[in-house]
């Protein structure tokens, strides 16, 4: 843990979008103090979920958020977002690839959801996916939308940090917002934007960049490609809400489970210790049930602690697996009531939890899947909802009995 | 060999003009060289070698008779008294069938040749040596008559040379008609336009000219081009085409097609590449395209290799082949791999976009067999139908708004099913009206004067009234019809505030300035109906969008197919989507386009393998989920996904009477006229159909998205949920 680093890291981050102590204080349910201390030096983040709402508040990135995590001495909220090489040998490439194609086939709207489980990221590799827009639309041709974080933003800061990511000076109302990103697309050739976190910030001021949006690209038939991110609340909004026209007509798209293809890439670029000859990635992902973070501690665990014998590591990492902090940060608020602990305690004991669909009816079931405990296994109307590995039900048991 | 061994033998391109050609050698060289052994100058050359022994046998006779005649005085009664030549070199038989006439019947013996067998008559001229010879039954063929002897009277008498040379001439000016009429026919430009009008729109633009010269020679230009079907503008522009280089020649087709073009200098591809941006013209979801015309000095190779070293991105990029492109060479190789978005149009197929008159086809055929089919779907399975060729139906609902006077009208109807894509219907069929002016506006908020104010170019804080005025003034004569979408926000916010802009609207269309249709869902649909205060219960017609009609649905699964020249297996599978999809628009176009997407590449008919696996695909499961929330109170939402589980664990059924005795069985009162609300507006989402007091539902896929054992436990939930104002509903 290092606060010098933690303290110096966040004031920057504050600094850079002229946040004050008592605005992230709100935001993140502490005292003013209390923040001002951290920037101090004197104290740090004893929890998770502070430290999170402070990120998002912050509009950090994936990787801003990481590093944030590391130096308050936790472990990084998006794991395996490290930097990647370009081109075709980045993890999900044809994934990405993809996304693009969907989008320039979407016509005349091309809209898409992309929704990622926790721990993912708004979108994962955000850079990358940038990166493959810029070759895709050119450099000029892509925006990159994150809304600000605050409930209690008003319309006219709203619109012009919107405005200002977007690269639009003097924007101080919704109205000027539009007219300068149509008077952008009656400029030039088409337009990329990635909205990402496109569930953050009130729903009114949502609601009206929404309707912008689809406003937009109603008037300028395929020539705005839009790409929103998120995760539970994004579907809560398309599929509960079903206010926000751009969403009933965009293409939605989970990101993609993790692969041994990708994995293997990811360890490779990331975690080059931790593969020895008799390394085996394919049942470190079985361990792992494809969660990005249970993946990242047991590549990390593998680098600090070299081991002779792969199986041996495999059995002590499936014990080690089960206490990580995130597992159980995750499960933890879902014990709170005796009816969710019974439901919780059935389902862990159980093979499968039903069928998996677009939009889960069941609340807690929903929570489950986007805290990236349970996936979705099998095709069509055949898919079911299983937990992602046995070290994730051990840990729900172990959370369970304490 | 067997005939199975000589079938492929056969059917060897070319092999049959070699026998041809074998034959007809044979047959001249043995002429020339052996004709006593060619089957067809043999019998003459033997009648040639024979006929001087026939003539000296006649004139043995003619030197009988007349010696007769000359002691007797009289023509020999019989000829058998005559002294007769030789037995043993007799070639002929001979008769007296009347005075003064002889009959010789040669003998059929195989070495005189064609003379074997015939006849011919000798008449003498009574009282002179002077005799006519003509042929007999069967003839002798003249030829071998002599010249001085034939009857004038039968004919032209002439030497056999000249004869000979009458027919040598005829037979070369035969062969020359004939080798003009081959050359004709089969000259590579001109030959089909003679066989096969229709196969003169396929000709090369590098061709063009000089088949126009030789149809102009013909005197058959006009013919031609009629029979083709081409029209002499498109000729002279297809003319004007052939001349071009470069990227003139992009915009020759380009405006064959009518799209907008716009140079793209930014590409380092040696040559010109466009941007094409096509209007409403395709049956398709392409609304543009790159389009490269390579350096000419660029062979097919050089161009392949640009073609692979060069990102072209995410679009659809044409390549106008040179006019020396090889069918089968290596660029149309290359555009015709489906793992590329190129697409090569090959001289015959520039020929054919310009003078076929329908470019569009053309383009679209060149598309749906060089690209993957999903790549261009003609379905469009989201938001507002932008394309006429996509929208099919809703006839009557045009009727009621486009045939009569122009009024106030309100559409309501579910998320997805069909609201604006009539009112852009509506729109496109208004456009270039002479009487009347329509604009298409979508709310995105509640604020429809700014709204109205930004789209036709005045400031925001402009009144609606300024607004309509501003609108009055530019299309001055005309009456004014606003389409606005989206308006559930804009209701919201008017029931809060007492419509005041709704009454502004009402005022409008009272004083004749402006009508409306506002489309909407719940929100309207409660203001207009369920409201007694509303000014909206009086304010226009409402229309009510629900399935689409049958034949509509069947249209609209099959017609964007034929224009990729695809097909269902059979009509029945077209029925299953329709009935499955409870003739739900978008429902049906989702199911088609996960059809197309089940396609393997090469597979050009859907079967009920693809059709089964479109069924279960995500964009369809998508298409159902997003019905628990249709308004903005939880409470009125808890009673919408109650009615929904009981009528899954019904069957697919429910009433208000069912659901009022739910409640009871779990000890609280029914709130009738809220669960009344309820299935109305499952109704008018479309979850429910209504038939007397019964609800079901109104796609049959719908309920297939649920499970028996978790909608129990979910139903269970939703009636253990407090809900607002419960206390006073619990017994």
């Amino acid at each position: 843990m290092n606060s010098e680093a933690f303290s110096s890291l966040l004031t920057t981050y504050m600094r850079r979008i002229r946040a004050s102590a008592a605005g992230v204080a709100s935001e993140i349910g502490l005292s003013r103090e209390a923040v001002n201390n951290w920037r101090n030096g004197t104290s740090m983040p004893g929890n998770r979920e502070r430290l999170r709402g402070c990120a998002r508040y912050l509009r950090l990135t994936e990787q801003e958020t990481n590093r944030l995590f590391r130096a308050a001495g936790f472990e990084p909220e998006f794991p395996l977002q490290g930097t990647s090489p370009a081109g075709n040998a980045a993890p999900f490439a044809p994934f990405m690839d993809q996304i693009f194609v969907r989008l320039s086939q979407a016509n005349p709207y091309p809209i898409a959801l992309l929704l990622s489980q926790a721990h993912w990221g708004q979108p994962p590799f955000r850079q990358e996916l940038l990166n493959r827009a810029r070759a895709i639309y050119g450099d000029s041709s892509v925006i990159h939308i994150q809304p600000p974080f605050s409930v209690s933003t008003a319309s006219e800061d709203y619109f012009s940090a919107v405005a200002r990511q977007c690269g639009f000076e003097g924007v101080t109302s919704d109205y000027e917002f539009e007219a300068a990103l149509e008077a952008r697309l009656q400029r030039g050739d088409r337009l990329f934007c990635l909205v990402s976190r496109f569930e953050q910030g009130t729903s009114e001021l949502r609601e009206t960049l929404a309707g912008i949006l689809r406003s937009i690209s109603e008037m300028h038939d395929g020539r705005l490609h839009l790409l929103l991110c998120g995760g539970e609340a994004l579907a809560d909004l398309k599929y509960r809400s079903g206010d926000l026209s751009l969403l009933n007509i965009a293409q939605v798209s989970y990101w993609p489970e993790l692969t041994l293809a990708d994995l293997t890439l990811l360890a490779e670029q990331q975690w080059a210790a931790a593969i020895s000859a008799t390394t085996r990635l394919d049942l470190l992902l079985e361990l792992c049930g494809g969660h990005p973070a249970l993946a990242e501690e047991a590549l990390q665990w593998l680098c600090n602690h070299p081991v002779k014998e792969f199986s041996t590591a495999l059995a002590r990492l499936h014990s080690q697996l089960a206490m990580s902090p995130r597992l159980w940060q995750t499960f933890l608020p879902m014990i709170e009531q005796e009816g969710d602990r019974s439901r919780l305690r059935d389902w862990l004991a159980a093979d499968e939890l039903g069928r998996a669909r677009p939009y889960l009816p069941d609340p807690q079931l929903r929570r489950l899947f986007w805290n990236n405990l349970i996936c979705a296994r099998g095709e069509g109307e055949a898919a079911r909802l299983v937990w992602r590995c046995d070290v994730i039900r051990q840990a729900g048991l172990q959370v369970l009995e304490s | 060999m067997r005939r199975g061994a000589l079938a492929p033998l056969l059917r060897r391109k070319g092999w049959f003009g070699l026998l041809l050609l074998g034959l007809v050698t044979l047959l001249l060289g043995s002429a020339l060289l052996v004709p006593h052994l060619n089957p067809f100058t043999r019998g003459p050359l033997l009648g040639a070698q024979g006929v001087s022994a026939i003539w000296g046998e006649v004139n043995y006779w003619r030197v009988v008779i007349d010696e007769y005649t000359l002691y007797t005085g009289r023509w020999p009664e019989d000829l058998q008294q005559l002294p007769s030549p030789p037995a043993a070199s007799r070639l002929l038989d001979v008769a007296s069938p009347q005075v003064n006439r002889l009959v010789f019947t040669i003998h059929d013996l195989p070495e005189l040749g064609d003379l074997a067998g015939t006849q011919f008559i000798l008449d003498f001229k009574p009282g002179s040596q002077a005799m006519v010879c003509r042929p007999g039954s069967p003839p002798t063929p003249r030829r071998y008559l002599p010249i001085n002897c034939l009857d004038p009277a039968e004919g032209s008498v002439e030497a056999p040379a000249i004869t000979g040379l009458r027919y040598l001439i005829l037979f070369c000016g035969a062969v020359l008609l004939l080798a003009a009429l081959v050359l004709a026919l089969r000259h590579p430009t001109l030959g089909p336009a003679h066989l096969k009008p229709q196969a003169l729109r396929r000709t090369p633009p590098q061709n063009l000219a000089a088949v126009d010269r030789l149809l102009g020679l013909l005197g058959r230009r006009t013919a031609a081009l009629a029979a083709a079907g081409i029209s002499t503008a498109d000729w002279a522009a297809a003319l004007a085409f052939a001349r071009q280089q470069g990227a003139a020649r992009a915009d020759g087709l380009a405006q064959a097609i009518g799209v907008r073009t716009q140079l793209k200098s930014e590409w380092s591809l040696p040559g010109a590449v466009q941007e094409w941006q096509f209007a409403d013209q395709l049956p398709l979801t392409l609304d543009r395209c790159l389009v490269y015309i390579p350096d000419p000095a660029l062979d097919e190779e050089g161009v392949v290799r640009q073609l692979r070293t060069t990102p072209t991105g995410l679009d659809v990029m044409l390549v106008i082949a040179s006019a020396d492109c090889a069918a089968n060479g290596p660029l149309l190789q290359h555009c015709a791999d489906h793992a590329n978005l190129l697409v090569g149009v090959d001289p015959a197929a520039q020929g054919e976009w310009l003078l076929s008159g329908n470019a569009a086809a053309v383009l679209l055929r060149l598309l749906a067999a060089q690209l993957r089919v999903t790549r261009i779907s003609p379905y469009q399975t989201r938001g507002g139908v932008v394309r006429s060729s996509a929208f099919f139906g809703r006839a009557q609902l045009l009727a009621r708004v486009l045939n009569r006077e122009p009024a106030n009208y309100l559409v309501v109807g579910g998320r997805q099913l069909g609201k604006s894509s009539l009112l852009k219907a509506i729109q496109r069929r208004l456009q270039g009206h002479p009487q009347v002016a329509c604009h298409y506006v979508s709310l995105r908020d509640h604020r429809l004067a700014p709204r109205l104010a930004l789209q036709f170019g005045l400031a925001a804080t402009t009144p609606l009234e300024a607004v309509i005025d501003h609108l009055a003034t530019h299309h001055a004569g005309k009456r004014l019809f606003l389409l606005i979408d989206e308006a559930d926000l804009f209701f919201r916010d008017e029931a809060r505030h007492d419509y005041a802009q709704l009454s502004a609207l009402r005022a409008l269309s009272d004083e004749g300035r402006c009508w409306f249709m506002l489309a909407g869902f719940w929100d309207l649909y409660s203001a207009a109906v369920l409201d007694y205060q509303s000014p909206l219960r009086n304010f226009g017609e409402v229309l009510t969008i629900g399935g689409l009609e049958k034949p509509a649905c069947r249209e609209l699964a099959t017609v964007p197919l034929a224009h990729l020249r695809l097909s269902f297996a059979d009509d029945g599978l077209v029925t299953r989507i329709v009935d499955l999809s409870g003739q739900r628009a978008n429902l049906v176009a989702i199911i088609c386009q996960e059809c197309l997407e089940a396609l393997e590449p090469g597979e050009r008919v859907i079967g009920s393998r693809h059709l089964d696996q479109a069924l279960i695909s995500q964009p369809v499961l998508d298409a159902l989920a997003g019905w628990g929330r249709l308004c903005h109170d939880e409470v009125a939402c808890q009673l919408d996904r109650i009615a929904v589980y009981h009528a899954v664990l019904q069957g697919g059924h429910t009433s208000l009477n069912a659901l009022a005795t739910l409640f009871t069985q779990h000890g609280q009162s029914a709130p009738a006229d809220a669960l009344k609300q309820a299935l109305a507006r499952l109704q008018l989402a479309y979850i429910f159909l209504r038939s007397g007091g019964d609800y079901q539902f109104a796609i049959p896929l719908f309920q297939r998205q649920f499970e028996e054992e978790e909608v129990q436990l979910l139903l269970a939930q939703e009636l253990a949920k407090p809900r607002a104002g419960d206390g006073a509903h619990r017994p």
